[in-house]
């Protein structure tokens, strides 16, 4: 009995390594990656955007330095030339403003061939919002997430500025349900272009965020210099910068 | 090989040893909001996290010295000492049948019970930390490395687990043994003066407190909220106009032990709550439409009303060892 059952194991065991080799193999033939990268500019697209740096804003004339620009985009989906789309899985990404590498994620284990479209969400479904306690991305250990108000800040900017009274900003925006909800699906037709993926080389889809747009139609940080919950002030500032966040080129 | 035979041996070692789901589920209770099954070894492992104030800045209080289980879990102080004993705004409810609950806090502001911890964890005035240090501190101890690997299989743990673990323990807090519970069950018989008390407190309390737990977890102003409060209630929550001056229903469950009484600790007895219901009662713009006029009382209603409620309190729940360190 026991020896049936030893033999039993080892069968399981070989087969399934065998099954899972073969399937890798076939895999590097028909699966390949992408990249997603953002390129952050100040106001126009000359002017690049990096922290710890003295920007002065076109429009209300405060003098910022952000110390911290992060944001998640969720739900990937990209779309093939036949129409039908692939989605990736558990697809929640934080993006950071701090170094190229944290700017960037990497989309693996997409079947190779032609796309036309890209959809992608700026800021965290409800759902998930309102789930409990998860790992990766949306760890609470990221601080992306309100500890007295369930849900995720969707987007964190923070810095020094002598026109706020405090002399610092602080700007959590967030919200996913009624009048507050700044959960913002966008799509891209990548200007027309076309995203080849296969097994040998890795595209990088390019697009470009731009922190200046927080305060398109929102006041100097003189007025308001923090946002700490969802609300109306979160909305105009999220839709100023989501509306504004554009794919640039496909590399 | 040999590597066959050690993965072998790592099949086998991976089979669970403690008891998943030792807590039964009280059946005459409501479908629970959540299900959550709890494994022996994690709520172990949880109770040891509530009662440790490695999870406060300057590692004085833990979750426990603010939810005492002699009075449910709940606080008499009216409002409990944080880390350098500042005083918080809010009384310190009971905690009990918390799977039941649809949101969290007198505001509702937690929607998940496995993310309740973290309010505590960063509220300046409560434990002043960040989940970040307490798993940096955590893993530094290393006093409960032997219990992680047992759960976890690593060694070291993350703020995924930690919050697990917490939710064990919280989630396992059942109140289900109190005279009302064997009512409920028919194997006990409520005393004459319960009963019509109990039948009082349906008509009476009943649109609010309702069910086996007391509440529909709605949030509705009481008439304890008054014109000049700063404590705006679920309003902070959801910004909306009508919803100021509301607050979650509480289940009345160990209702005897839990005094001071409501958000702001503003009554001090049972009687007191009667009268506030009677002729108490703030008019602001957000009152509930039928405190309009109070809660009449005829003679003897109040003392029936408040014997029933004290057949919700539960002796095994306030001193079973299972939720002791
Ligand atoms: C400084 C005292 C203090 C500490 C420490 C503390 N709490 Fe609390 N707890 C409170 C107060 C006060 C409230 C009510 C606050 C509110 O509703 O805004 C509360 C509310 C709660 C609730 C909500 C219950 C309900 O029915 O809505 C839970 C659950 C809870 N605490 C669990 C914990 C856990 C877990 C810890 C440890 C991580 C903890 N508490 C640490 C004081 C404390
Ligand atoms: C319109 C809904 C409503 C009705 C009717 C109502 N209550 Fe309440 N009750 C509440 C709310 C909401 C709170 C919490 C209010 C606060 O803290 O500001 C509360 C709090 C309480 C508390 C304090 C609980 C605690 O843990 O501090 C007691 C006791 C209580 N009610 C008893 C009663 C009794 C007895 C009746 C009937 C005579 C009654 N209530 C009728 C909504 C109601």
């Amino acid at each position: 009995m026991k020896k049936l059952f030893k033999i039993t194991i080892y069968s399981i065991v070989f087969g399934s390594l065998f099954i899972l080799n073969s399937c890798s193999k076939s895999n590097e033939n028909s699966t390949g990656n992408i990249k997603i990268q953002n390129e952050f500019i100040f106001a126009v697209n000359t002017v690049p955007f990096a922290l710890n740096q003295k920007y002065v804003h076109p429009k209300t004339f405060d003098t910022l330095t952000y110390t911290q620009f992060r944001f998640y985009i969720s739900n990937v989906r990209i779309q093939k030339e036949d129409g039908s789309w692939w989605n990736e899985n558990e697809s929640y990404h934080l993006i950071s403003a701090k170094s190229a590498e944290e700017a960037s994620f990497t989309i693996s284990n997409v079947p190779a061939g032609n796309y036309t479209a890209m959809e992608y969400t700026l800021g965290v479904d409800s759902a998930r919002n309102m789930a409990g306690a998860q790992g990766g991305a949306l760890s609470v250990a990221n601080e992306m997430f309100w500890d007295w108000n369930t849900g995720y800040i969707f987007l964190k900017a923070e810095g020094n500025s002598p026109q706020s009274s405090t002399g610092s900003f602080a700007f959590h925006l967030g919200g996913f349900s009624g009048t507050n909800n700044i959960v913002t699906k966008k799509t891209t037709n990548f200007n027309g272009a076309k995203l080849t993926v296969s097994g040998s080389v890795t595209p990088s889809i390019v697009f470009l965020a731009n922190p200046a747009r927080l305060w398109h139609s929102s006041p100097s940080v003189a007025t308001r210099s923090t946002i700490h919950m969802p609300g109306a002030p979160a909305v105009t500032m999220a839709n100023d910068f989501y509306g504004n966040y554009s794919f640039k080129e496909i590399k | 090989m040999k590597w066959l035979f050690i993965l072998f041996i790592f099949f086998l070692s991976c089979t669970p040893k403690a008891k998943e789901d030792f807590m039964a589920m009280p059946k005459h209770f409501p479908k629970p909001s959540y299900s959550i099954k709890i494994n022996e070894n994690k709520f172990e492992l949880g109770k040891q996290l509530f009662f440790d104030p490695i999870f406060s800045k300057d590692s004085t209080i833990s979750c426990g010295s603010c939810h005492h289980q002699d009075v449910a879990f709940a606080d008499s102080r009216p409002f409990s000492l944080g880390v350098r004993n500042q005083v918080g705004k809010r009384n310190a409810p009971a905690l009990q049948n918390l799977m039941w609950s649809k949101s969290f806090f007198w505001d509702g502001g937690v929607g998940n019970i496995e993310l309740i911890p973290l309010n505590p964890i960063t509220n300046h005035k409560e434990l002043d930390e960040s989940m970040v240090n307490i798993v940096f501190k955590l893993n530094r101890a290393q006093t409960y490395s032997s219990q992680i690997k047992t759960i976890y299989q690593t060694d070291t743990i993350n703020s995924y687990q930690v919050l697990e673990l917490l939710t064990q323990y919280q989630a396992a807090l059942i109140s289900d043994q109190s005279k009302f519970d064997d009512y409920l069950r028919g194997n006990s018989k409520l005393s004459t003066e319960e009963m019509q008390g109990y039948s009082l407190f349906q008509t009476k309390c009943g649109s609010c407190h309702e069910g086996p737990l007391q509440s529909n977890y709605s949030f509705r102003n009481n008439g304890i909220y008054k014109a000049g409060d700063t404590d705006l209630g679920r309003y902070e929550i959801s910004i909306i106009e009508s919803d100021k001056g509301k607050f979650k229903v509480p289940s009345l469950r160990n209702i005897e032990l839990t005094a001071p009484y409501m958000h702001n600790s503003s009554l001090t007895s049972l009687e007191a709550v009667l009268n506030h219901y009677e002729s108490g009662i703030h008019k602001t713009a957000t009152l509930d439409s039928s405190l309009r006029n109070g809660i009449l009382f005829q003679t003897g209603d109040r003392e029936k009303i408040i014997a029933f409620l004290k057949t919700l309190t539960d002796r095994e729940f306030l001193k079973t060892n299972r939720y002791r360190r």
